[in-house]
């Protein structure tokens, strides 16, 4: 077993990079959990908002009075340097001037020019109030235009404006997916590029290291055959790719808070076979003999590269038909596609499921044979 | 008479068209120092290798400690050990775990193990280095750890493929003692090199090889003997006339006689006294001598007669 030692033995001084991608990946995930748990509670948005009433009159004070019903009114200055600082500073989200003349042009039906308004240009809070203003003038134009007095319009567009609807998340689970929330549908979906980093920088480096030539030389000629030393190389892989699979489907479980049920073990599974997946990639990349910055920055172009390709980081459904024909031909695609299954952004059938984590294992199993073909050419190579 | 260790019976060994060993044969005995001499590319390596197993060949035989060597003769490699030119250890391993992991590829109990790993880092000098890792180590002591490497499990025969290449001299003579008592403790030795000073210091036997062939094999003496110079001398002189280099050429023993750039350049082949005829007949024209010396033929010489060119055109 010298061999399989002296791979923890190396292992050792290289371990502290999965221990930063795991630390980073589960702190993430941790905070997806605890902004997904605020997300469940619906609040509608107040601003604050200043009313200055040039016109003064019945209709302009009926508009302040619907304003202060669901916004916070705050006094300011009319001075245009003062309101410019309060906006910028975020003091007021939106500054509204009634114009004089504002009773007189409703009871005329007309709509330009009632108001004059200080804001921040297209942001969420200018767009909100300017769509509150427009409804209520087209409401109170169509109420008059119905046949009810300026006053009466004014009255009812306020209370039929002012009715506020009570909103309850009942689920933050997808139809059909009632064991797999939306929370392990995040953390499994990144689930690839943590994959594929960790044990890329980490297997592949170590194997990198055991396979050097000149290492591989001095080893072959030793009295230990070269299929003991190989079979105890990739189990010492073997068991450092399953730990840090369990790793990561123990946290998804405790952070989660309970075991997992139903369509959630399908995504383990799912988990798992991709894991075979990054672990063949890694045992490919280790039997190119790359010096080690170099095997980081394959890690970096291939983690990132497939997760932006695969929908990984971006959902399928924003990219292009282009680029998902190319996803195609790459695992972390099929793998989710699998996950999309199980939270219900794709209908789950069983069939394709399995077709989902067959390709992987068929991925994984193109991968190991051209290790093989890698590793032959290698050692045919003409020495001196 | 010692007992064979290797045998090397007519061995071919082609990469597609290229005929890297052609029908070589070798014999090495027990206690030998044997020595592979040769340019880059002339088979020594390869021979190595299929010595080891590591490469298939396509003809021959190879015999090793009287048992025929086959990729699972792990009996016959347990008493090999090897040291190349490429230091193959483990950057994140520190000195001692280092020796202890390839010691642990022979022997397998603890207790022998960790006396025999003690031993080599002794044999090496390198006890204060012992919790080094190899990235920490200078040049030649990363040398004296690849060597401890490869010798920590006392091999009866050891194989030293070009162990000083880019090692200062400092090193190399440590390096070179090394191997020399290793050899006094009872290893045989086979030690390849294409810088001749090293093989005709340590090497009790030689096989030129070039081309994949053997040229030539013998002692260091019994290889100088197959060549026509037996000694060359050198003499700095001014305005040399062609008259007078006509009489040197003339002298017994004297088969070439060079004048260049004041210097000049007289090949014997046998015979004594020949500086002294040399210098009589410069002294009798009354020419003015500057610098004078004689020199003996080199392994060098030897390859330069047989093949009709240099071992090494240039300092590698």
């Amino acid at each position: 077993m010298q061999v399989f030692k002296v791979f923890f033995k190396v292992l050792k001084k290289k371990y502290k990079t999965a221990l930063i991608y795991t630390i980073i990946f589960l702190a993430i995930s941790y905070g997806l959990s605890n902004s997904n748990t605020r997300g469940t509670e619906f609040k509608e948005s107040t601003l604050n908002v200043a009313v200055m009433d040039d016109d003064g009159t019945e209709q302009s004070k009926a508009l302040t009075d619907f304003i202060d019903k669901k916004h916070e009114i705050k006094s300011v200055d009319n001075d245009e340097q003062t309101m410019t600082e309060l906006l910028y500073w975020e003091n007021v989200d939106y500054i509204l001037v009634i114009n004089k003349g504002f009773e007189d042009a409703l009871a005329q039906g007309r709509t330009e020019g009632l108001f004059k308004e200080y804001r921040v240009h297209d942001s969420f809070s200018s767009v909100y109030m300017t769509n509150i203003l427009n409804e209520y003038v087209k409401t109170v134009e169509a109420y008059s235009a119905a046949g009810l007095s300026l006053g009466e319009a004014a009255s009812k567009t306020s209370e039929v404006l002012s009715r506020s609807t009570d909103v309850t998340y009942l689920s933050d689970v997808a139809e059909g997916s009632e064991e797999y929330s939306l929370w392990f549908s995040h953390y499994f979906q990144y689930m690839p590029y943590i994959l594929i980093s960790v044990l890329l920088s980490v297997l592949g480096v170590v194997l990198g290291s055991l396979n050097k030539k000149a290492i591989r030389y001095r080893t072959e000629c030793s009295a230990v055959s070269a299929r003991k030393i190989t079979m105890q190389i990739y189990a010492g892989a073997g068991v450092f790719v399953l730990v840090m699979w369990l790793i990561f489907m123990v946290a998804g479980a405790v952070m989660k808070g309970g075991i997992y049920e139903g369509k959630a073990w399908l995504a383990v599974l799912n988990s798992f076979v991709f894991t075979l997946v990054a672990a063949s990639i890694a045992i490919l990349v280790s039997s190119l003999d790359l010096e080690e910055n170099v095997t980081t920055l394959v890690t970096q172009v291939l983690g990132l590269g497939m997760s932006f390709i695969c929908g990984v980081f971006v959902p399928l459904s924003l990219l292009s038909d282009g680029v998902i024909l190319a996803a195609r031909f790459l695992p972390a695609y099929w793998y989710i596609r699998a996950n999309n299954m199980l939270n219900g952004s794709e209908t789950y059938d069983a069939g394709k499921f399995a077709g989902c984590i067959g390709i992987q294992l068929a991925f994984a199993a193109v991968l190991l044979i051209f290790t093989l073909v890698v590793k032959r050419a290698k050692s045919s190579e003409t020495v001196n | 008479m010692a007992d064979t260790v290797v045998r090397i019976d007519n061995l071919v060994k082609r990469y597609k068209d290229l005929i890297a060993l052609d029908h070589l044969t070798l014999e090495i005995k027990e206690g030998e120092v044997f020595g592979l001499l040769g340019p880059n590319g002339s088979g020594k390596t390869t021979t190595i290798n299929c010595l080891l197993s590591l490469l298939a060949f396509d003809k021959g035989e190879i015999d090793i400690f009287g048992k025929k060597m086959t990729p699972t003769s792990y009996d016959i490699k347990r008493e090999i050990g090897i040291i190349m030119q490429n230091v193959a250890v483990f950057d994140e391993l520190t000195v001692y775990d280092n020796i202890d992991y390839f010691c642990g590829l022979y022997i397998t109990d603890k207790e022998e193990r960790k006396k025999c790993v003690e031993e080599a880092i002794r044999f090496v000098g390198l006890e204060d280095f012992t919790k080094f890792y190899p990235k920490k180590l200078s040049g030649g002591l990363l040398r004296r750890l690849n060597i401890a490497c490869g010798i920590a499990h006392k091999p009866k025969l050891i194989i030293l493929d070009e162990p000083t290449v880019a090692v200062d001299p400092q090193s190399r003579n440590r390096i070179l003692e090394g191997i020399e008592e290793l050899n006094r403790n009872g290893a045989t030795i086979i030690y390849t090199s294409h810088y001749m000073e090293e093989v005709e210091q340590i090497c009790t036997r030689i096989a030129i090889m070039d081309k994949g062939h053997k040229i030539a094999e013998g002692t260091k003496e019994e290889l100088k003997k197959m060549i026509k110079n037996t000694e060359t001398i050198n003499v700095e002189v001014r305005d040399l006339t062609d008259d007078i280099l006509a009489q040197v050429s003339g002298l017994p023993h004297v088969y070439s006689a060079v004048y260049n750039e004041g210097r000049l350049t007289v090949a014997c082949s046998g015979g004594k006294h020949n500086l002294i005829r040399v210098l009589e007949v410069l002294q009798k024209h009354d020419m003015h001598i500057g610098r004078v010396y004689s020199e003996l033929p080199t392994l060098n010489d030897v390859f330069l007669e047989i093949t009709g060119k240099a071992l090494r055109d240039k300092e590698e």
